[in-house]
């Protein structure tokens, strides 16, 4: 057993939690103790808690899945209603009520994905800014949610507050009284602090991991594996229940709801909490909601308005609303990090980071990676029979047939526009093609997506390498493991013992990786530090720890200098004696020579020469097709 | 009911115009403004200010605060949504700067004129036009007759010059455009210009029915874009069809489920064409290269 440790975590694994409860404990016993000089602190505390927990899903979305929502002051406003209706209309027990202040926003949050996430793009943004809009005059010109006498209301149910829920015999009391200890709050700052640890937990799982795959590019998370479409809903929708929770707590705090607390404001409000914060980051959402709730209620907001009035115009300035719009245009102009983004980025600079793994002592490292593919058992040979693609009326494809044994390297080569790129194209998924049929290892692909065809065991690279610039190689070359495919949105909430020990076989399996690929010693820098040959190496180790059954390479030696193809041929060998199969689209005719198996050939979309690499380089066919007609004349096809 | 449908096809012809104007600019430059209902609002006060000047004819009004309000459709363009106009199609920074564009935009219309409903006393027509077997309010039909003409004259404009075919360049790719000597900025700005000034004049037509308050924006926004979704985006003629489509379903939903309705039935237009036929009722699927 090789010592691979775990990542060396920056901090320890419990500072982070204790840290958030000791603080929650603070909040806990600052608001309960009933004197009504701090209601109005301990009302803050609680719609900062609340709008937290909102914020932190949409955290989930703008910072990690690149996908910006309007709606989720909706959807907590929905929660929030919901919370109240489930007390007003049959008297709910506190722990149902805020169940389905959660599953009514997450089912619209369903439905609203499902509309939006087919298209790529501001879509979401746009629909979600629709549906605040509309869900607003729904709350505020429907007549059973009290319109704008609030709900509930004096003249429908009596009073203009909720009976305070129980809770395990706790009266849970809003701050709203002096002398009444703020019992309410307690759940609301303990729901807001789990929600913070959630968010860290479920951010580096893999789930978590393959939604900044998405957010860098959808194409590169369908092949590795990743069911964009239903990771997408899941995400919007696990975000929106989080909105709905904040609704809850919302309504627990001031026991009564107003439509105007609802409009498309709100929605705006938590996107700009988030990246004034800084999206991404764990603590950006504290600040940002901090800031943008003290702003809202502190004086010396209205002595910043008077101060306007003073020395601009009395009739032309900007008050609250205005001001934190006006921040969300700044801050995007000049810190689209956040406070906390721009912060770490500072420390970064300022002590460079570790590596994240520890190195690897095992062996072969392709040993170690190939043998892990072939437990599955069964053949892994490619047979593609007569496959076509036209784009229009070009026939980019017609009637190519390849197959790739395993242990064998196929390479495919032909001057540019022959359909080459098409072909692996096919065969990864990206396009259906006509006609013909594709089996790997005996499996039928087509008609298959191509997340369906990365877990059958084909993994790709390429042309121009898609990589996360911000993130580590080792984090990049993570996301190729089997968990960022296959882990699913309630794995990555409960985490347990055994996904913990499928992520340190993971680990294992990056360590082999860049030993393979040479890459071991930059496995702690970022991948916008790389060179470019570097790049494509980490894109191909991203490949390998997939365990595919087939490497597919879309031309891996463009742009890289003779030792680095050198060094690239070698890698290949390897894997090969280890019995992978691969298919290799190139034009650097020398690596051709040196590792190809077998060689096509392909020419205006159609094979022209299929055999060993001597054969079809000297083929004058394939000579004329590279280097013109007149050459074949003078050399007589000598040479090649 | 027919004069539902007379209603609401009149202030669908609002719409549509509004929605050409996302189409417009959204073709362009794959952007479009979410304050344009700010656009509108700013339009209709600078009606408002020129309403004192007696010397000047009505239309000639109109023009003048057109021509205003494009060249702050062109700024705002040029300095507050061209840095974001990048590749990627998942930033929407844009968006999120437009979106507060307005915010702001109101605030400060609601400070400096105050929330109450003021009379635009020119560009007006009292009474009822009777069609015979309908009727609608002449002001009403003011609007339609002038937002469909613009409409129209938008839409040929776009398809049928060389400005337009210029515009579909950018739209097509920016980088290759650029090489062969039109600059994506200017057309940017151009396309801006162009539909906000056709906004400010639907905009202050109509105020001559409701009267003139800052808060018109959202009124307009969410029928105005939804009209568009509705006709596909980038189809100037969808984008005309689809918001008259919508007018008339408002109405005609108001009419029978009362107004709420009338609101929610742009959400379910909306969601209902995505999922049915994203690329919208008028337009035609693009394949996309990888």
């Amino acid at each position: 057993m090789a010592a691979v440790a775990l990542p060396l975590a920056r901090l320890r694994p419990w500072a982070f939690p204790l840290a958030v409860a000791v603080v929650a404990l603070l909040a806990i016993l600052y608001t309960t103790d009933g004197s009504g000089v701090r209601l109005s602190n301990s009302q803050q505390i609680g719609q900062i808690c609340a709008f937290l927990v909102a914020s932190v899903g949409l955290n989930l979305l703008v910072g990690r899945t690149g996908m910006h929502s309007f709606a989720q002051g909706a959807f907590l406003a929905i929660g929030a209603y919901t919370f109240v209706w489930t007390q007003l209309t049959w008297d709910a027990p506190f722990l149902v009520g805020m169940l389905l202040a959660a599953l009514v926003p997450a089912l619209a949050g369903v439905v609203i994905a499902v509309a939006t996430t087919r298209m790529r793009g501001p879509q979401l943004a746009m629909v979600t800014l629709i549906t605040a809009v509309v869900v607003y005059k729904v709350l505020a010109e429907w007549k059973p949610f009290g319109q704008f006498g609030g709900y509930p209301n004096t003249a429908a149910h009596g009073s203009s507050l909720i009976e305070p829920p129980s809770l395990f015999g706790w009266e849970l009391q809003p701050p709203l009284f002096g002398g009444t200890p703020a019992t309410a709050l307690v759940p609301v700052i303990v729901i807001a602090a789990l929600s913070l640890l959630l968010y860290r937990r479920v951010a580096g799982t893999g789930w978590g991991l393959s939604l900044s795959v998405i957010k860098q590019s959808e194409l590169l998370a369908a092949h590795l594996g990743v069911n964009v479409y239903l990771r997408k809903v899941a995400v919007v929708s696990f975000a929106a229940g989080l909105a709905g929770l904040g609704g809850a707590c919302y309504a627990l705090v001031f026991a009564h709801l107003q439509p105007e607390s609802f409009a498309l404001m709100l929605g705006v409000n938590l996107i700009v909490m988030v990246i004034l914060g800084g999206a991404g980051t764990v603590l950006g959402p504290v600040i940002g909601t901090a800031v943008i709730v003290y702003l809202q209620t502190a004086p010396s907001v209205a002595a910043f308005v008077r101060w306007e009035n003073d020395t601009i115009s009395d009739r032309w300035y900007l008050s609250a609303q205005g001001l934190i719009a006006f921040m969300m245009i700044a801050v995007l102009f000049a810190m689209p990090a956040g406070i906390v983004g721009s912060a770490q980025r500072l420390l970064r600079r300022r002590r460079p980071r570790r590596a994240a793994i520890a190195p690897w002592h095992g062996g072969e490292p392709a040993a170690h990676l190939v043998a892990v593919a072939h437990t599955s058992g069964e053949s892994a040979e490619l047979v593609v029979t007569d496959v076509g693609l036209a784009f229009g009326g070009v026939r980019a494809v017609d009637g190519v047939s390849i197959t790739v044994a395993p242990g064998s390297i196929v390479a495919v080569i032909g001057p540019n526009g022959a359909g080459k790129s098409s072909v692996v194209n096919l065969i990864s998924g990206v396009y259906a093609g006509q006609g013909g049929s594709m089996h790997l290892g005996g499996t039928p692909l087509r008609g298959l997506p191509a997340y369906r065809r990365a877990r059958l065991g084909i993994a790709r690279t390429f042309q121009t390498p898609i990589l996360s610039p911000e993130l580590t190689v080792v984090d990049n070359v993570l996301v190729g493991s089997e968990q960022t495919a296959s882990m699913s949105c309630a794995g990555a909430v409960s985490a347990t013992r055994a996904a913990r020990r499928a992520r340190e076989r993971d680990l294992r399996d990056v360590a082999a990786a860049l030993e393979l690929v040479g890459l071991t010693e930059e496995a702690g820098r970022t991948a916008d530090e790389l060179s470019y040959g570097q790049q494509r190496l980490v894109e191909l180790a991203r490949a390998l720890v997939s365990r595919p059954r087939l490497l597919v390479l879309d031309e891996p030696a463009a742009g890289l200098n003779p030792t680095e193809i050198a060094a690239l041929a070698l890698i290949l060998e390897r894997l090969r004696d280890q019995g992978l199969s691969v298919l290799l689209v190139e034009h650097h005719m020398d690596l051709v020579r040196r590792i190809a198996d077998h060689v096509v050939c392909m020419i205006d979309g159609r094979v022209a020469a299929a055999a060993d690499a001597h054969t079809v380089l000297s083929d004058p066919l394939v000579v004329s097709a590279y280097l013109g007609q007149g050459h074949v004349a003078v050399a007589g096809g000598q040479h090649a | 009911m027919l004069d539902q449908i007379l209603v609401g096809a009149a202030i669908g012809c609002l719409y549509a115009l509004i929605a050409q104007g996302f189409a417009l600019t959204f073709r362009t430059t794959h952007t479009m403004n979410f304050a344009t209902g700010e656009i509108g609002a700013i339009g209709a006060f600078v009606a408002l200010g020129l309403a004192g000047v007696g010397w000047l004819p009505a239309p000639a009004k109109l023009a003048a605060a057109a021509i205003i309000v494009a060249l702050v459709g062109a700024v705002v363009f040029a300095v507050l949504i061209r840095p974001f106009v990048t590749n990627d199609g998942h930033d929407a920074r844009w968006l999120l700067v437009t979106v507060a564009l307005s915010l702001v935009a109101v605030d400060l219309l609601r400070n400096s004129q105050g929330t109450q409903h003021r009379p635009l006393d020119f560009a007006r027509l009292d009474g009822v036009l009777s069609l015979g077997f309908a009727q609608v309010p002449k002001q009403l039909a003011l609007l339609a007759v002038v937002c469909l003409a613009l409409g129209i004259a938008i839409a040929l404009l776009v398809t049928r010059t060389g400005l337009g075919v210029r515009m579909r360049a950018v739209a097509e790719d920016t980088e290759t455009a650029g090489l062969v000597g039109i600059d994506a900025r200017r057309m940017g700005m151009l396309s801006y210009a162009i539909g906000s000034a056709a906004v400010a004049v639907g905009a202050t037509l109509w105020t001559g029915y409701v009267g003139v308050f800052p808060d018109i924006g959202p009124l307009l926004l969410v029928p105005a874009f939804a009209g568009a979704v509705i006709g596909g985006l980038i189809s100037v003629w969808g984008a005309l069809a689809g918001g008259v489509l919508y007018g008339i379903a408002e109405q005609l939903f108001a009419h029978w489920f009362g107004a709420t309705a009338g609101g929610v039935i742009g959400l379910v237009a909306v969601v209902g064409v995505l999922v049915l036929r994203p690329e919208g009722l008028f337009a035609r699927r693009v394949e996309v290269k990888v």
